[in-house]
């Protein structure tokens, strides 16, 4: 796994068909001089208790918290992870309040749906928090593989590769943002936040273009089930 | 037993866990103030209050399906000088202002629904802008030269006229033209007919709406002040009647806002001329704030945003100052949410819940129910 891992980064680095390149560089050099700076206490709980008297933070610096790790009581990784993705031109402000816009839709529709339904079971079985939602929308939309462009012989083959669980959740997202920024982008009366609060609930329910999407590379990767041996 | 005492009865049966004040809206108290009351369906079609409050709102009392409100104490500050309203007495004019997000709309839509619930006559405008800002369209006066008239909010403001004083609507075609209104050589409106007739007479002919409001306004103020009718006048971001318009003559110069017709309309509430009403403005930021000017903060007191003019023109006023949620309102607003299951994230409902969401906005009750949204 080490060493395939080691290939996908080396096939990352040199692919041209991937449009971008992704640096496995080590940072050179930081802000926060490690000698001086500490992390800082991101917990609440922790934060409220006193610093033992040996502990370094007592008299060093402490680095600025980053703006996610703010510790609010809707904190969410994926919808974190979905703020970055989406995020334009270092516009974290801006992303943020689209997928919370979102996530507002949803919780509307959810919850009206909640509200008319006529038992308490079929209550029961509604959603009505909106980043568990997101969190099964992303969820369904992770693909298994994918693919990358190898090149043997002068030719250049679309090789099926196997993906981690991390990569697969920032692909389903890439895609989602790809397919919901099309649309956005062709619309004058909807916004960003509407599409992807649409995409969001159409895959918590395996529905909509992005299922679509993944579905579609399943039978890529399947038709092209014959190159798997040019992995390296 | 009126629908609306049975509407109570009901209200009162049901066991909630968040208070609703049980007195109806003209009696409220400074007890009630930080309580709940609901304003009924009817009432709220009624009166528009869909298009009328701001958008945030209607979402929210659309999904909850009710009209829900807290009376805070500026609300119950209205109510006790709308009392005090009576014909050997000028009408008088209240001011509300405050920061942004602080209630200053909502209250003002609060005591609309509280004056037409108690039978009074009506005149409600969403935003002065609407009139300097966005006018769609431009016809030059013939009743008084060099006046810009706009026929399509004209219209508008007759038919929200209409729709929000339906149930005094018979009382109002009892009221007769104290004059005679000739509008062009062919349309009359001559004395002694009934005032709906005005609205129905601009409303038939949208190029004539504008020289209507006017004489409606004119006709209420007269049967105000010989105590035939009670007359509620709700004006909001008001300090704009005195501010920027975007319309343009035809020399390619801007008009000011005092050549505007419909501005000039709204502006006769203000005069000491008349009784028996109320009028409530609403001092804005809307008008002076710049989205691009990121350096000015502009104070949002009445002075600041009326400016000289506007302030020596409405003086005296009572200003009545809206603030941020204290703790115990908060508490209120956020036991409501819950009991209506409103706030899905398990973290939201419980003590950690309560104290971030209202330190997180501020106590900003705009900010406060933005949070709740999303969580």
């Amino acid at each position: 796994m080490e060493t395939l891992g080691i290939a996908c980064r080396r096939l990352a680095f040199t692919t041209k068909a991937s449009g971008r390149r992704i640096s496995t560089q080590k940072a050179l050099a930081t802000r926060y001089d490690p000698r001086v700076f500490r992390d800082p206490i991101i917990k609440l709980d922790e934060l409220n208790k006193k610093l033992a008297p040996e502990d370094e933070k007592n008299f060093l610096y402490i680095k600025a918290m980053e703006s996610d790790d703010t510790p609010v009581f809707y904190r969410n990784e994926v919808v974190d992870k979905l703020v970055r993705v989406c995020m334009k031109d270092g516009g974290k402000e801006t992303s943020r309040n689209n997928i919370f816009s979102a996530l507002e839709i949803i919780k509307r529709r959810q919850y009206k749906l909640w509200r008319e339904a006529p038992t308490e079971e079929e209550k029961a079985k509604i959603e009505t928090n909106p980043f568990k939602v997101a969190e099964k929308g992303i969820k369904n939309c992770h693909p298994l593989m994918k693919l990358m462009p190898v090149t043997r012989g002068g030719t250049t083959y679309r090789v099926p590769f196997p993906i981690e669980e991390k990569e697969a959740e920032f692909r389903a997202m890439k895609m989602m943002r790809d397919i919901c920024r099309g649309k956005a982008k062709h619309s004058k009366i909807l916004h960003f936040g509407d599409y992807i609060a649409n995409e969001l609930l159409a895959a918590y329910n395996n529905e909509g273009q992005t299922i679509q999407a993944k579905q579609e590379l399943h039978k890529q990767c399947e038709a092209n089930r014959a190159y798997a041996h040019y992995r390296g | 037993m009126t629908i609306r005492q049975h509407l109570r009865a009901i209200l009162a049966t049901t066991s909630r866990h968040y208070t609703i004040a049980s007195s109806p809206p003209f009696q409220f108290t400074t007890t009630d103030a930080g309580k709940l009351y609901e304003i009924p369906k009817a009432d709220y079609d009624r009166l528009n209050f869909n298009k009328m409050l701001p958008l945030a709102l209607t979402k929210q009392f659309g999904t909850i399906d009710e009209c829900v409100t807290m009376i805070r104490p500026p609300l119950v500050e209205v109510s006790s000088y709308m009392k005090t309203a009576r014909t050997n007495f000028s009408s008088l004019r209240l001011c509300l202002w405050g920061r942004f997000g602080t209630g200053k709309t909502t209250t003002l839509n609060q005591a609309v629904h509280m004056a037409s619930s108690e039978g009074w006559v009506v005149v409600h405008l969403k935003s002065v802008l609407s009139l300097t800002r966005k006018v769609q369209e431009v016809d030059m006066s013939t009743y008084q030269p060099g006046r810009i008239n706009d026929p399509m909010r004209a219209t508008e403001i007759l038919q929200l006229f209409k729709q929000q004083n339906t149930h005094l609507w018979k009382r109002l075609s009892e009221l007769m033209t104290t004059k005679s209104y000739e509008w062009t050589k062919n349309d009359k409106t001559v004395e002694g007919k009934p005032l709906t007739d005005i609205v129905e007479m601009g409303l038939s002919a949208p190029y004539l709406a504008s020289d209507c409001v006017g004489a409606l306004f004119k006709e209420l103020r007269l049967h105000a002040s010989k105590g035939e009718i009670k007359l509620f006048v709700g004006i909001d971001d008001s300090n704009s009647l005195w501010g920027k318009t975007l319309v343009k003559k035809a020399d390619r110069t801007k008009a000011k806002a005092h050549e505007l017709t419909l501005v000039q309309h709204y502006k006769n509430f203000l005069q000491n001329d008349w009784s028996n009403g109320t009028v409530l403005l609403v001092a804005d930021q809307k008008e002076v704030s710049d989205a691009r000017d990121s350096l000015t903060v502009p104070l949002y007191t009445p002075l600041e945003l009326f400016g000289d003019e506007g302030f020596d023109f409405i003086d005296p006023f009572i200003p009545i100052e809206t603030s941020i949620y204290t703790k115990e309102e908060a508490n209120t607003i956020f036991e409501y949410y819950k009991t209506k299951q409103w706030l899905a994230t398990p973290g939201a409902k419980d003590n950690t819940g309560r104290i971030q969401i209202a330190e997180l906005s501020g106590y900003n009750p705009f900010y406060f129910e933005r949070i709740c949204a999303f969580v």
